[in-house]
């Protein structure tokens, strides 16, 4: 194992390729997909349905269905030792004891991350105990009832309570203090707000920005909204059709997109404070992940298409001054951008 | 302009078992006319789904007045009951619930007009089912007729949900968040088509969302109504409400929309928070204006007492808050 | 018997002008063909299904050539008294000196036929009865609840063994009966599929479009319970072979010509003790096994391929 320093990446996911057994065939969700997180840094991840965003996500912590399997690539994560472990070469126990401690990932659909049989200061209870024996459930009630509080939850409410006593926004906000009890580094959330309603989203982002500073952990996200990537995001990570398109920070991303799909994302979103007469949606439909083609998944559908995008799959091309990189032939070069 | 409906002081109460009837929608007053589009935008849980599914029949209103066509909805029966059930209809938020998923594509849509046109006639059938699914750009018809739900994506579900509440000819439909369960980039083209249904067939709209870009989009031109805890608390044209929204949770709602960091929106409202974090239950609606115990600009002994009514600023424009009204003296 | 066997029959398959395909595809005739073509790919592509078919065709083939190909020994010869398996008699000989393997031939059709009988009649009742029940709702709906608690508290056999004291109980009749018997427990299960199908989407979207009643049940809720009622169909033909085999054994039901007769008699006859005649026990068991497997692995394979959320 190496020892590096500490201004290296807290977690890389190194060209990782994830499989699917079905019926039809292999489903190859994730393709050679390569993603570098630093230290107090938080990255959104965003795509659509199908991109793979999520099954990368939950490979991270191990919770992949059976008939799924990860044909390639590391996971490297850094531990507090500064030792760099792949995760996918540690035994059960031993990434039972880095998750949660280290790594924590927050579900998509909160209403069933609670045991709805059991209350949430047992939860939380049982969660620590899991990882560090010997606390004292009046401990980590103490610093349960802190946590809530920094999430703005009325704290003997809400341990006493049971998970359907809660709403939507309340349970998500419990969930988030969950993760951070045993103050992990890296923070994975998926799809942290939806089904939820604008003010009380706003105020989710802003919580998280607090903690973000707070206790310097290291932020994944995945998301379709671009909304809550602007608000929360310092750089953004693309994907299509299980690959890596673009990997920008958030207001180059957003000013000058490089990759058509990135443009047809941020032209696809009506907007309030300005008029919305450039939307447009991206026509055509995402390409089939099992019988893959040559060439570029997006091309299809891309505006920018030229004849070698239908016979290779561009490489990642980097742009090392802007801390950058992005997949494609033909990208959006910076005189191009439209107002 | 006639009014194609009409609600007027509706309200909504569900009785419960072992505990006092819960109020879900309180004095909602309304009207669109053939077409137009209303938008109601609230959060999850203020009722505008409750609101949507009256407005479509499918739920039953306990006070107030609804009328269609300016007859009493509740006292409807027979041949009229059925051209007011024809005449407004729904599209489900959840395309993945919204179809049967034993059935082809082809018997979704040709059922209803085999009912009620009494065609039985297939080559016949076909000819009007084409005919829909062009209309929502369901094409090459031939590839979608004798699917099952299960092999089309959320999208083509919409359009065949659309399909099909169109074969009755409606002439309102209610829009429940057709649009949430879709990929954002998929989501214009979806609104495009409905407006262009709208265009060619003179459709009217109630469309209810929770994003208020998207309901700006799609209402543009058009009104926009805000609720809250089942009661309406702001209506204007959909420029104005956005321009000069009067209401605090209106406000609150466009702050939290732009948000700071000014990269995908531009701050065109200074940042207006509520105060406290929760919705109230309808259970437990607080005294006077609703909205009190959350507002920042909250007046003690008023607005803690006093029911707001819906004020008019002018140009078709009303708040029910009692800053706005003190403005008008 | 035979449309049965033909309709399981795998099918070539035709080609059909790419113009008129889609229009083709909608008429009555194609969208059977379709149907079948899916309960074809279920069944080849589950491998116990695959072997439940084969097997069930086999014994649907056997029965219905047998009365022709291995007509039964209708006169008894005393001199061949429970022989065991020789050249000629390849099962053996029973207490009559009658060949076993022709009883085999011949002995399953009754069972596959009666069965059916039963089974499809619960099927009817508890579909009916269920279907209604849960849209109807109200005061039937829980009076009909509670008729069937009841009714499934009693003890079905020792009630057959009363009814045939009084009744005279032919193979057929007692089909009949015993199909009447299992409303109860189809329509519960029944009922509350159709009670949370009910509460669906494309159901409340079906009202709204003005739907009658009776086209929601047929038309919209049964075919989301074909593979439901698959599956509970081959289970009742199971349940009613058990039935019909248990009350020979016991002496109830008359003597004709099956499986459980011939269990029957092996028994009295003591063959367990005699090591020469044991098949002629063994194969009538066999053969029953071999039935209800086929049939509960073909109901299987059914369940899956006409369930809709499973449909890719």
């Amino acid at each position: 194992m190496e020892v590096m320093h500490t201004n290296s990446p807290l977690f890389q996911i190194e060209d990782v390729s994830i499989a699917y057994k079905t019926k039809r065939g292999m489903l190859k969700a994730v393709s050679g997909a390569s993603v570098t997180i630093s230290e107090e840094e938080s990255i959104a991840l965003i795509g659509e349905s199908g991109c793979g965003k999520t099954t990368l996500a939950t490979s991270v912590v191990g919770a992949l269905p059976n008939a799924a399997s990860i044909t390639q690539g590391r996971l490297l994560f850094r531990k507090r030792n500064s030792e760099v472990v792949d995760l996918l070469q540690l035994s059960k126990k031993d990434l039972r004891v880095l998750l949660w401690q280290d790594i924590a990932m927050v579900f998509q659909a909160s209403q069933s991350s609670f045991n709805p049989v059991k209350r949430v200061k047992t939860q939380f209870i049982d969660a620590v105990q899991a990882h560090e024996r010997n606390r004292s459930n009046k401990e980590i009630l103490e610093r349960s009832s802190k946590l809530l509080e920094i999430v703005m939850l009325d704290a003997d409410k809400v341990l006493n309570a049971f998970p359907h006593e809660l709403s939507g926004g309340m349970k998500q906000r419990a969930l988030l203090a969950l993760s951070l009890i045993l103050n992990p580094r890296l923070i994975i959330l998926d799809e942290p707000t939806t089904a939820l309603d604008l003010i009380t989203q706003a105020k989710i982002l802003e919580l998280l920005n607090r903690l973000k500073k707070q206790f310097g952990f290291s932020l994944i996200f995945i998301t379709h909204d671009l909304g809550i990537v602007s608000e929360l995001a310092d750089r953004v990570v693309t994907m299509y059709a299980g690959r890596v398109v673009e990997n920008a920070p958030t207001k180059s991303y957003f000013d000058t997109p490089r990759h058509p799909y990135s443009k047809g994302l941020i032209d696809a979103i009506p907007r309030l404070s300005m008029d919305s007469t450039h939307i447009y949606s991206i026509p055509g439909t995402p390409p089939d992940m099992i019988d893959i083609k040559a060439g570029c998944p997006f091309a299809p559908r891309c505006p920018r298409r030229l004849s070698r995008c239908d016979l290779e799959m561009p490489p990642l091309t980097s742009i090392e001054t802007e801390k950058r990189n992005y997949a494609c032939w033909n990208p959006i070069t910076e005189w191009e951008r439209h107002d | 302009m006639t009014d194609l409906i009409k609600l007027t002081g509706l309200g909504k109460a569900f009785s419960q078992r072992h505990a006092p009837a819960v109020t879900i929608l309180r004095d909602i007053n309304l009207s669109i006319g053939e077409g137009e589009i209303l938008c109601v935008l609230g959060e999850s849980g203020c009722g505008k789904t409750t609101l949507g599914k009256i407005i479509a029949g499918l739920s039953s209103y306990t006070s107030g007045s609804y009328t269609f066509m300016g007859k009493e909805v509740s006292s409807l029966k027979g041949q009229a009951w059925m051209e007011f059930r024809k005449g407004v209809q729904l599209i489900h938020q959840n395309p993945y619930e919204s179809l049967n998923p034993a059935l082809m594509i082809f018997d979704i849509i040709a059922n209803p007009i085999k009912r009620h046109e009494k065609i039985s006639d297939t080559a016949e059938l076909y000819k009007r089912v084409t005919k829909l699914l062009e209309m929502v750009g369901l094409t090459p018809v031939e590839d979608i007729v004798d699917k099952y739900p299960s092999f089309l994506s959320g999208g083509q579900r919409q359009r065949v949900s659309i399909a099909r509440v169109l074969a009755m000819n409606p002439k309102l439909i209610v829009v429940d968040e057709a649009t949430s369960m879709i990929d954002t980039s998929l989501r214009v083209s979806l609104l495009t088509t409905l407006r262009d249904i709208q265009e060619k067939l003179g459709v009217s709209y109630f469309f209810i969302t929770h994003d208020l870009a998207l309901g700006k989009y799609f209402a543009r031109g058009n009104k926009v109504m805000i609720m809250y805890l089942g009661r309406v608390v702001e209506e204007a044209l959909t420029d104005n409400l956005i321009s000069a929204p009067a209401h605090p949770y209106t406000r609150a709602v466009i702050s939290a929309a732009v948000g700071s960091s000014n990269i995908l929106e531009r701050r065109i409202i200074a940042k207006y928070t509520l105060r406290g974090t929760d919705i109230p239950s309808f259970a437990r609606i607080p005294a006077g204006c609703p909205l009190h115990p959350r507002c920042p600009e909250m007046i003690p002994g008023e607005c803690d007492r006093i029911v707001p009514d819906l004020y008019d600023l002018g140009n078709g424009h009303r708040a029910a808050c009692l800053l706005v009204k003190k403005d008008q003296i | 018997m035979w449309c049965l066997t033909h309709a399981l029959r795998p099918k070539r398959s035709r080609p059909i002008a790419k113009k008129d395909a889609a229009y083709v595809t909608l008429s009555q005739s194609s969208r059977a063909k379709k149907l079948l073509a899916q309960a074809r790919y279920a069944i080849l592509h589950d491998k116990a299904g695959l072997v439940g078919f084969i097997l069930l065709t086999l014994i649907i083939l056997m029965s219905v050539i047998a009365p022709v190909v291995f007509p039964l020994d209708k006169v008894s010869d005393p001199t061949k008294i429970l022989q065991a398996p020789s050249a000629e008699h390849f099962l053996g000989t029973d207490q009559f000196g009658r060949d076993i393997w022709t009883q085999i031939a011949n002995g399953g059709r009754e069972l596959l036929l009666l069965s059916l009988v039963t089974a499809s009649i619960g099927i009817f009742l508890g579909l009916a009865l269920g279907a209604f029940s849960a849209v109807i709702g109200g005061r039937f709906d829980s009076v009909m609840v509670f008729l069937a608690d009841i009714w499934l508290s009693i003890p079905r056999l020792p009630l057959l063994v009363v009814l045939s004291g009084f009744f005279k109980l032919d193979s057929l009749t007692l089909a009949i009966v015993l199909g009447i018997l299992s409303w109860a427990g189809l329509y519960r299960t029944i009922r509350s599929e159709v009670l949370s199908l009910k509460e669906r989407d494309f159901i409340e979207a079906a009202t709204m479009q003005g739907l009658t009643t009776s086209h929601i049940v047929f038309r919209e809720i049964t075919p989301n319970l074909v593979g439901f009622i698959a599956v509970n169909f081959t289970l009742l033909m199971r349940a009613a072979i058990y039935a019909q085999v248990g009350l020979v054994f016991l002496g109830i039901l008359p003597l004709e010509q099956n499986w459980g007769v011939m269990i029957n008699q092996a028994w009295t006859q003591g063959v367990i003790y005699n090591p020469k005649s044991i098949l002629f026990i063994l194969a009538p068991t066999l053969m029953i096994c071999l039935l209800i497997i086929s049939l509960v692995w073909v109901g299987k394979a059914l369940e899956d391929v006409f369930n809709p959320s499973l449909r890719k």
